[in-house]
């Protein structure tokens, strides 16, 4: 994660730190938005405009400043919150059914007995309350620090620590709900 | 609740070794809190999906083209400044009156940017408000337009209307256009599901040093026109384009707390 300082550091061109942030990032970037709007070309989609941003502002941005995963997660919310902008001038109801919603998710068993284990635990992911999922998306796509996390949601690292274990005691317990219920 | 605090720092230790790909020994009848929370995040790290090779390297590839470009950019105006270079180092060979003449020019030049940067041509700053909170800004990363968003209070009662105010100020050399202005808001929930769409207007035009302010008051109800449940909200304002075709963003956008009755 100190990818970036590192690289300033070595003292590599631009082209050379850009490409091994990329290499590092992108497909965390891709599963972050992938778990916001869950469709493969949408995704594709967005996280192509997500880096196309960050290489437009990359030479602005100093490591000094600000982690880079902060950095790429903020340019990759404004970029979903802009998918959302266009699909509302299509179609408004699109955003109520592509995003989180926990009382439209299936029920976690139903989905248990004609799926896999992998679907069951997005489904019980997608059951937690917003704030919830960001923290576990957070933490499982980007695969950054507590103090990263802490940066991204405005909470303090302790905090955020102590609700991401209690978001997998919770998680888990849900978990096995389906299974041994 | 000391316990617990143990307890997580002992679980994010071992959940970030995982992370990591390093070993974390779990006994395979894991019978404790933590291993049984290992377990879990194990599977939730094993199941996580992967972006295509293919997308992955034409994305690669499309967007080091376009750094060559944007290299190729910065090259040519490199250029353009050596030859602007060249014209001084050539006075040097010149007769005195020239040198002088160049001199003086420079040095008039160089009192009117002090002047100018001291702000001299532009509006005073007006003063803080008291009580209001320290603004949230795009802090980091400096676009021609400095983007701030307060709301003067950091929770609010439900029903009680929320405030927000966005302050832009072009801190560069040239006149801006933003657009839209006043630009789209969009109200969400942590998980970015959209709650309150404002729509933005048409365009602003900014002289350097110029502020210009724009409040949205949101009287906490979705587009359907429910008061949302309590919770913390992000106010976004989508991405505003200039004229020179670079956007601008809220990098970090604030936060406020309905709170339950």
């Amino acid at each position: 994660m100190l990818i970036r300082k590192n690289l300033d550091k070595e003292n590599v061109s631009l082209r050379e730190t850009f490409s091994r942030l990329y290499d590092e990032y992108m497909p965390k970037v891709y599963r972050y938005i992938y778990y916001k709007v869950h469709d493969v070309p949408t995704a594709e989609d967005i996280t192509s405009q997500a880096f196309e941003k960050a290489l437009v502002n990359f030479s602005k941005y100093s490591h000094d400043k600000g982690e880079f995963s902060v950095w790429m997660i903020s340019i990759a919310r404004n970029t979903i919150a802009d998918y959302y902008r266009a699909q509302g001038k299509l179609k408004t109801t699109f955003i109520d059914e592509a995003i989180d919603l926990p009382s439209d998710e299936p029920d976690p068993q139903e989905v248990m007995e004609e799926d896999d284990e992998k679907q069951t635990l997005q489904a019980c992911i997608a059951r937690l309350p917003p704030d919830e999922q960001e923290i576990v998306r957070l933490k499982f796509t980007m695969e950054i620090t507590n103090r990263e996390i802490a940066k991204t949601v405005g909470l303090s690292e302790s905090n955020v620590g102590v609700k991401l274990y209690r978001i997998i005691r919770k998680l888990r317990e849900s978990f096995q709900e389906p299974q041994y219920g | 609740m000391g316990n617990e605090k143990k307890e997580a720092r002992e679980f994010e230790k071992d959940l970030d070794r995982q992370i990591a790909s390093e070993q974390v020994k779990i006994p395979e009848s894991a019978e404790s809190d933590h291993e049984k929370n290992l377990c879990l995040t194990g599977k939730m790290l094993e199941s996580k999906i992967e972006p295509s090779a293919a997308f992955q390297a034409n994305l690669k590839q499309r967007l080091m083209l376009k750094l060559t470009e944007q290299e190729n950019q910065a090259e040519k105006k490199k250029e353009a400044g050596r030859s602007f270079r060249d014209i001084f180092k050539n006075l040097g060979s010149q007769s005195l009156v020239w040198r002088t003449a160049a001199v003086t020019a420079a040095v008039i030049i160089i009192a009117v940017l002090v002047v100018w940067r001291a702000g001299v041509f532009s509006q005073p700053a007006r003063p803080p408000l008291l009580g209001v909170p320290p603004p949230v800004t795009t802090g980091s990363f400096q676009w021609p337009v400095e983007v701030r968003a307060t709301s003067l209070q950091d929770s609010y009662k439900p029903g009680e209307p929320v405030s927000v105010t966005l302050t832009f100020k072009n801190t560069g050399r040239g006149t801006l256009t933003l657009s839209p202005y006043p630009p789209q808001i969009l109200i969400a929930a942590a998980s970015l599901k959209p709650y309150m769409t404002i729509p933005g207007g048409e365009s602003r035009t900014l002289a350097p040093g110029e502020t210009a302010e724009y409040t949205v008051s949101w009287d906490q109800r979705d587009n359907e026109g429910q008061q949302v449940p309590p919770g913390t909200y992000i106010i976004e304002m989508l991405d505003i384009q200039l004229d020179n075709g670079n956007s601008v963003a809220l990098s970090d956008s604030p936060r406020i707390t309905i709170i339950s009755p």
